[in-house]
């Protein structure tokens, strides 16, 4: 006798056709032990479906919006904590980066101001070499040369003059001295 | 869904509490329920139907107002407490039944003897829901104390109709299995703990 068939029936309960219920039922009669399982299926399906009903307890939702709330509050207070840590630490990298830079400049410092100085002799000297090879030549000048070519020829030395500045302006060496 | 209810959960998508307080008010007892059933103590059930309550809320702009609100909240209840057990790996019979016992129903009956019959059965169906796996006991709560059909089953717990049938017909086998090894052993004398396995297979 295939007990395991009944077995499924007793299971699918309502989902028989009147046929299958006929046959299990004949079988139930005879069958002490499918009996047994069919009896205790049925007094699960009983308890389980006079369980008492559980509830919370009273100001269930009360206890909700409070529950929410701190959460809310913690959340809240845990983002401030990471935008100020994020601040704190961005600020400290900042000005260890900026520390770093200026150690790293003031190593060149004692060049820097060398080569200014070095600048400013020579632009002075340039200017008093300008000043003696110009001076006779403008108190002849003015005899013998028209205002035009005066004013041609003081243009093209302070073209000259431009140039070198600027020229002079980039020292090499330093420039040289930095890329390495 | 009543236009109520749409209205509370269109307010509480733009933050208003106060509006899904209103929904935590409607469902708090199938929540609870699904919750204490699937942990099995009064305390663990509050915890989880309260969390399950915030995270609904926190994921209510995924909610598909064309789904029940109601399935889609024990949805979120019930896989909860479906993580719940496997992370603390919850024995629902366990002393805490006793412990919390007065937390239980409120008040259950008019007697005290009816509340503590009421107990023991509450204590029972717990220990034999015990017997069950996670998913398994979802849906025999789902089926049993919900009402719910093998389709909502399925789209609570995220499971195929043909999965949701097999899983609870093989839970209630096991459950009536259960139950005949609790009657034997209460009435030892009245009949044998008859063993499904030496029944079930006559053919080997």
């Amino acid at each position: 006798m295939n007990h395991q068939q009944f077995e499924t029936w007793i299971l699918q309960g309502p989902d028989l056709t009147k046929e299958q219920q006929r046959e299990l039922h004949l079988h139930l009669k005879g069958c002490s032990q499918c009996q047994g399982f069919y009896q205790a299926v049925h007094q699960l399906d009983h308890l389980f479906k006079t369980a008492p009903e559980t509830t919370p307890a009273p100001n269930f939702s009360t206890r909700w919006m409070a529950r929410i709330e701190h959460q809310e509050r913690h959340r809240n207070r845990w983002i401030i904590g990471i935008t100020l840590s994020v601040i704190i630490l961005a600020t400290i990298l900042l000005f260890s980066l900026i520390g770093l830079e200026l150690n790293s400049a003031l190593g060149y410092f004692p060049q820097m101001m060398l080569e200014l100085i070095s600048f400013i002799a020579n632009s002075m000297i340039f200017l008093n070499q300008i000043t003696n090879i110009l001076s006779p030549l403008v108190r002849v000048g003015t005899k013998y040369l028209s205002p035009l070519w005066i004013y041609a020829t003081t243009f093209g030395l302070s073209a000259i003059t431009a140039i070198w500045i600027i020229t002079s302006l980039r020292p090499k060496r330093f420039q040289k001295e930095l890329n390495s | 869904m009543c236009s109520t209810e749409a209205q509370w959960i269109a307010e509480a998508k733009t933050g208003d509490k106060e509006a899904f307080s209103n929904l935590v008010e409607k469902y708090q007892r199938p929540v609870y329920s699904v919750c204490y059933r699937m942990l099995g103590t009064p305390t663990a059930a509050e915890d989880a139907a309260q969390e399950a309550f915030i995270r609904a809320y926190k994921a209510l702009d995924r909610y598909d107002p064309e789904r029940s609100f109601a399935t889609w909240l024990l949805s979120i209840a019930s896989n909860y407490s479906i993580d719940q057990l496997r992370k603390r790996k919850i024995t629902i019979l366990s002393m805490d039944s006793e412990k919390h016992a007065w937390l239980a129903p409120p008040d259950p009956g008019p007697s005290p003897e009816k509340a503590a019959l009421e107990r023991e059965k509450q204590a029972l169906v717990q220990r034999i829901l015990a017997e069950l796996s996670e998913t398994d006991r979802a849906a025999i709560v789902l089926q049993y104390w919900h009402d719910y059909s093998y389709e909502e089953i399925a789209e609570t717990l995220d499971l195929s109709t043909s999965a949701v049938k097999s899983r609870l017909f093989r839970a209630r086998r096991l459950l009536a299995e259960k139950w005949q090894e609790i009657q034997a052993a209460s009435t030892p004398t009245v009949k044998p703990a008859g063993k499904r396995i030496a029944h079930e297979s006559p053919t080997i």
